[in-house]
């Protein structure tokens, strides 16, 4: 009946076969990730500061290197200072944008989900998925914020892309869950 | 990784001349903060690009994980099946050569591109793509513009993630995408290859729409201003300028082609093709990913809120638009928006499905077969609908043949919500591109080529085998005579039999290769619609032996900055294809002019060295169907020599260029020290191929020359010694002997004089010699006739001579008149040298 919903569309949509095109990349292309898998992917959960910045040309990109000061550790034993690899800025007399690319600002505090790779340099887990800005409430209560990312975004279960929502949570209710997934993660 | 050469930056001051590009979807730049707005984009420097081309490279350190069934050379075919896509742009200037595989470390000073499979990559980033521009503008005499000195693709090192596997269409498309990035394209909202995969409605077939070209060839442009239109306005609410608001020509049965408002709220939208479009205007969505321009002191200048979208002139109901119609060459000015800011955009980032094959494959976008008579689609975007119904007040409409009858919308599923769509098509629809306009109060919002109607079921294959030669034979069904096969998302020269049955020659491959097997219809339809799954495959044929690497001889394997020369090319255990391979040499300070592939174990190339070249060793490698050939150090390029003559490979036809260059035609050859001054060319000698050549003129620059009678078409070897020293040998292309028009006469077999004029409208008889081989028999849609600037096709071509056809045109309505008017014809490419005939104006 013309009126009626196919019975294939009454499926949650089902898996797109992946030789057609719906995956692409924009400026980038991200993964989305839930805090859990943030958790366990990261290798330093912070929070910090951030104290300063510069940027060099490294290979083919130039990356800016963001300085962070350490108040609160989740994760990892790293120091006290980190240095954060982020593409894009200004080098040499040249100019690289990265769309997508997550921005820190110098004096803000952030909560930060990092990565650091075989080359012993550190990225930001998820790009944009792992910055999230530290703000009180009315309450006093501080609060862990993103703003939906506008990147290309995959369920790494389907690869089909998904819409991100943003994320926000009190910032002692992401460290409990935090703290949950790595006790999972170690009692594994 | 790679090292760059720090980039010479000329400082020309702040542009005073407008950039060809408006606010479009480039990497801008606004040369002041206030009206008017100058914008600058972001671009390569076609005149730091030899022969204005730039050439992309793949890192000879693939992916750390592959996929099962992918490999490195099918990642590299894919790669080099994007360039042709850009490439093949007729109205940009810009020319896109795949320059094969390159070493990591190799230092270059030409501009390019590279894909790198990046370890680097943080969990949950897949891939991204960065231009890297110079921070100075540059003035040119078609304005001025931040040279892009680099584009670098990052993929995934672990290509078992997305956008993999490489012989997807996806991944192609992923290539097609971020290549236009890297080229200086933004994002675009009109479902072209530049939207981002919620919209996108391209294919593998045609990757690039009518946006896409538009905004390549704005940065790059090559007549495209004769060829399309454009329209610009102002788009304000409250009488202040709306930035950044996204205004689109949507064309019934077309493409739409869009631009980006200025801070001021003015827009400019070119590289229009000629048509009827409505024209609507809507704001960015929350997700746009679009990089704000910068102002003078580099900070962002940020889009201004959103509003009500709108169609031209000012309604949101599409039955009271109205359509622009937009000519070549023309422009349509004072296309004005006023808008009502609102708090959000409530409905945007729209997909749309159909459902295909037993396993109900999700398809995106939809595609429907129009002779079904009906058909219901599924629809997912933010704002359509929660709690499993359509949100209260959406409508949607069409702007195409397909119709959304009353009823016709219904939401289903809980989280996310999903639109049914029922679809009727209306008498007399045809296939083509369907836009969606879906309206929730005072708000609409446009999804271009929501929906692709088409005239048949998508091809299925039912089985792959092999005939007793080599070929690869497809059974299945609802193919068309145009139906390609692909063999791991590369196309195979394909003979389509009937609509179940077609023949296509393999691609060269290696020993044991599987291959995904997939047949493509022109209209966009593919057999991976259907399934099975697992996707058919073909594996090429494994040798009694262990399969031998492929080796390949390069002489000369050296040569100077600065030269032009031909490069012989053999190769062992790798068969050499036309159109199939590509020859690197792993720097993009060496050109590769063009490959001729005279058997499966031999090859010509010709090959450019810049001036400033880097010196020392650099990788050589062949890719030819899947067989890839790449070794280290293959090449070395020394240092120049001032006095070392070089000539440019390019022959022209001096008397008429169009006419090519073919046997006893007098050519012009161009050069550095091709002859000693003032010696008049006496101890310049010349041949191709080893026959001596008649020089009717010689200077250090140019010599004049007439090929020789004998010659064959094609390639052909020209060796030139200036009485001091030998030229290295170039290839030369023979053309065919054009067609010679030797009489043209009435329809009474009269011939045109002064006193017999034809006239606008008359049929005329046209002997020609040399059309094609005698005997052949000649479709009319082939050959071409040229009054004027009138081109008109032949209504007939039938044999007159042994050698000569008649063929018969009427002279169009709009042709020229006088007592003479330039007349070719043209076969294949191949045009004569005009005849020139009266035509009297009609009474």
């Amino acid at each position: 009946m013309e009126n009626a919903i196919p019975a294939c569309m009454r499926r949650v949509l089902p898996l797109l076969l992946c030789l057609y095109g719906v995956a692409s990349v924009s400026g980038a292309t991200l993964e989305r990730l839930s805090l859990d898998d943030l958790t366990q992917k990261s290798t330093d959960i912070v929070r910090a500061r951030v104290v300063g910045s510069f940027a060099d040309l490294r290979g083919t990109a130039i990356y800016t290197h963001w300085k962070i000061q350490v108040t609160d550790r989740w994760k990892g034993s790293g120091g006290s200072a980190i240095e954060v690899l982020v593409p894009g800025g200004d080098a040499n007399g040249l100019h690289q944008e990265v769309p997508g690319a997550p921005r820190l600002k110098q004096g803000a505090e952030y909560l930060l989900f990092l990565w650091t790779s075989k080359s012993g340099a550190t990225y930001i887990t998820g790009w944009g998925q792992g910055v999230f800005s530290l703000t009180q409430n009315t309450a006093n209560d501080w609060i862990a914020s993103r703003a939906a990312l506008g990147e290309t975004m995959l369920d790494h279960k389907t690869w089909l892309p998904v819409q991100d929502e943003g994320v926000q949570m009190r910032y002692t209710d992401m460290a409990t869950q935090v703290s949950a997934t790595l006790a999972r993660g170690a009692a594994r | 990784m790679r090292t760059h050469r720090r980039t010479a930056v000329l400082l020309l001051g702040w542009a005073l001349t407008v950039s060809s590009a408006g606010a479009y979807y480039h990497f801008i730049h606004y040369t002041s903060k206030t009206a008017p707005y100058v914008p600058v984009p972001a671009k390569f420097d076609l005149a730091a690009l030899p022969n204005k081309t730039l050439t992309i490279f793949v890192s000879a350190t693939g992916p750390e994980q592959l996929p099962p069934n992918d490999s490195y050379s099918s990642i590299l075919t894919q790669v080099r099946q994007a360039t042709r896509a850009w490439d093949g742009v007729a109205t940009s200037d810009l020319r896109v050569a795949f320059g094969g595989v390159y070493a990591d470390g190799t230092a270059q000073n030409t501009p390019s591109v590279e894909v790198i499979f990046d370890s680097e990559l943080p969990p949950g980033l897949l891939a991204f793509t960065s231009p890297m521009q110079a921070s100075n503008v540059v003035t040119r005499s078609d304005g001025s513009f931040f040279p892009i000195t680099q584009s670098v693709i990052h993929l995934n090192s672990d290509m078992t993630k997305r956008p993999g596997p490489s012989y997807t269409d996806a991944f192609y498309m992923t290539m097609v995408h971020e290549m236009g990035h890297s080229l200086g394209l933004q994002h675009t909202f009109t479902s072209s290859v530049m939207s981002t995969a919620v919209t996108r409605a391209i294919s593998a077939v045609r990757p690039l729409d009518a946006d896409d070209i538009a905004a390549v060839s704005l940065l790059y442009p090559r007549n495209l201003a004769s060829r399309t239109g454009t329209i610009t306005g102002t788009v304000t609410a409250g009488g202040q300028g709306v930035h950044m608001a996204s205004v689109m020509a949507v064309r019934p049965g077309g493409s739409a082609v869009s631009a980006l408002t200025n801070p001021d709220g003015t827009y400019r939208i070119d590289g229009i093709p000629p048509g009827s479009y409505f024209i609507c205007v809507q704001p960015l969505p929350p997700t746009a990913d679009i990089r704000s321009p910068k102002d003078p002191d580099g900070n962002d200048v940020d889009p201004d809120g959103p509003f009500d979208g709108t169609f031209y002139p000012g309604t949101s109901d599409m039955t009271k638009a109205t359509t622009i119609a937009v000519r070549a060459g023309a422009a349509t000015d004072g296309i004005d928006f006023s808008v009502h800011p609102r708090s959000s955009v409530p409905v945007y980032d729209v997909s749309t499905y159909s459902y295909f094959g037993q396993a109900q494959n999700a398809v995106h976008p939809a595609y429907v077969n129009l002779t079904g008579g009906s058909a219901t689609i599924a629809a997912a975007g933010v704002g359509l609908g929660s709690n499993g119904n359509a949100t209260p007040g959406l409508g949607a409409s069409v702007i195409g043949s397909a119709m959304i009858p009353p009823g016709g919308l219904r939401g289903y599923g809980t989280t996310p919500t999903y639109l049914a769509l029922d679809l009727k098509f209306a008498l007399g629809a045809s296939s083509g591109p369907q836009h969606f306009v879906f309206s929730l109060g005072s708000d609409l919002y446009v999804l271009p080529s929501a929906l692709k109607l088409v005239s048949s079921d998508p091809p299925s294959i039912g089985s792959v085998d092999t005939d007793g030669n080599g070929n690869v034979v497809v059974t299945g069904s609802n193919f068309a005579s145009d139906s390609q096969v692909y063999f791991d998302g590369l196309p195979a020269a394909t003979s389509v039999a009937d609509s179940s049955h077609a023949t296509a020659i393999p691609p060269p491959g290696m020993n044991g290769q599987t291959a995904v097997v997939a047949v493509f219809n022109s209209d966009g339809q593919n057999s991976m619609f259907l399934g099975p799954a697992p996707a058919p495959t073909y594996t090429y044929p494994t040798g009694a032996s262990a399969p031998a690497a492929p080796k390949v001889t390069f002489s000369p394997n050296t040569l100077p900055a600065g030269a032009r020369a031909l490069i012989d090319i053999t190769g062992e255990n790798i068969s050499f294809a036309n159109g199939l391979t590509s020859v690197g040499f792993g720097s993009s300070d060496v050109l590769v002019r063009r490959v001729w592939v005279l058997s499966p174990t031999h090859a010509l190339v010709n090959v450019q060295v810049a001036p400033n070249a880097r010196l020392g060793p650099f990788s050589a490698s062949v890719l030819s169907g899947f067989q890839v050939f790449s070794q280290p150090a293959a090449f070395q390029i020394t240092a120049a020599d001032p006095n070392m003559p070089v000539v440019e490979p390019t022959l022209i036809n001096a008397i008429w260029l169009p006419s090519g260059v073919f046997p006893g035609s007098i050519v012009s050859l161009f050069g550095l020290n091709l002859a000693a001054p003032n010696q008049g060319g006496a101890t310049t000698t010349l041949t191709i191929n080893d026959q001596p050549v008649k020089i009717l003129y010689a200077s250090p620059t140019q010599i004049n020359l007439v090929v020789p009678a004998s010659l064959k078409p094609g390639p052909a070897i020209l060796r030139l010694n200036n009485g001091t020293a030998q030229a290295y040998p170039v290839a030369v292309s023979i053309d065919p002997v054009p067609p010679a028009i030797t009489s043209v006469q009435d329809l009474s077999n009269s011939k045109l004089d002064a006193n017999n004029p034809a006239q606008p409208g008359d049929v005329l008889n046209l002997l020609v010699n040399a059309l094609a081989d005698p005997g052949s028999a000649i479709a009319p849609g082939r050959v071409h006739v040229k009054v004027g600037t009138r081109d008109t096709t032949a209504g007939s071509v039938t044999p007159a001579t042994a050698s000569a056809y008649t063929v018969q045109f009427k002279l169009d309505v709009s042709v020229p008149t006088g007592a003479q008017v330039p007349l070719t014809i043209s076969i294949d490419g191949k045009t004569s040298l005009p005849v020139y005939i009266p035509i009297a104006p009609l009474p």
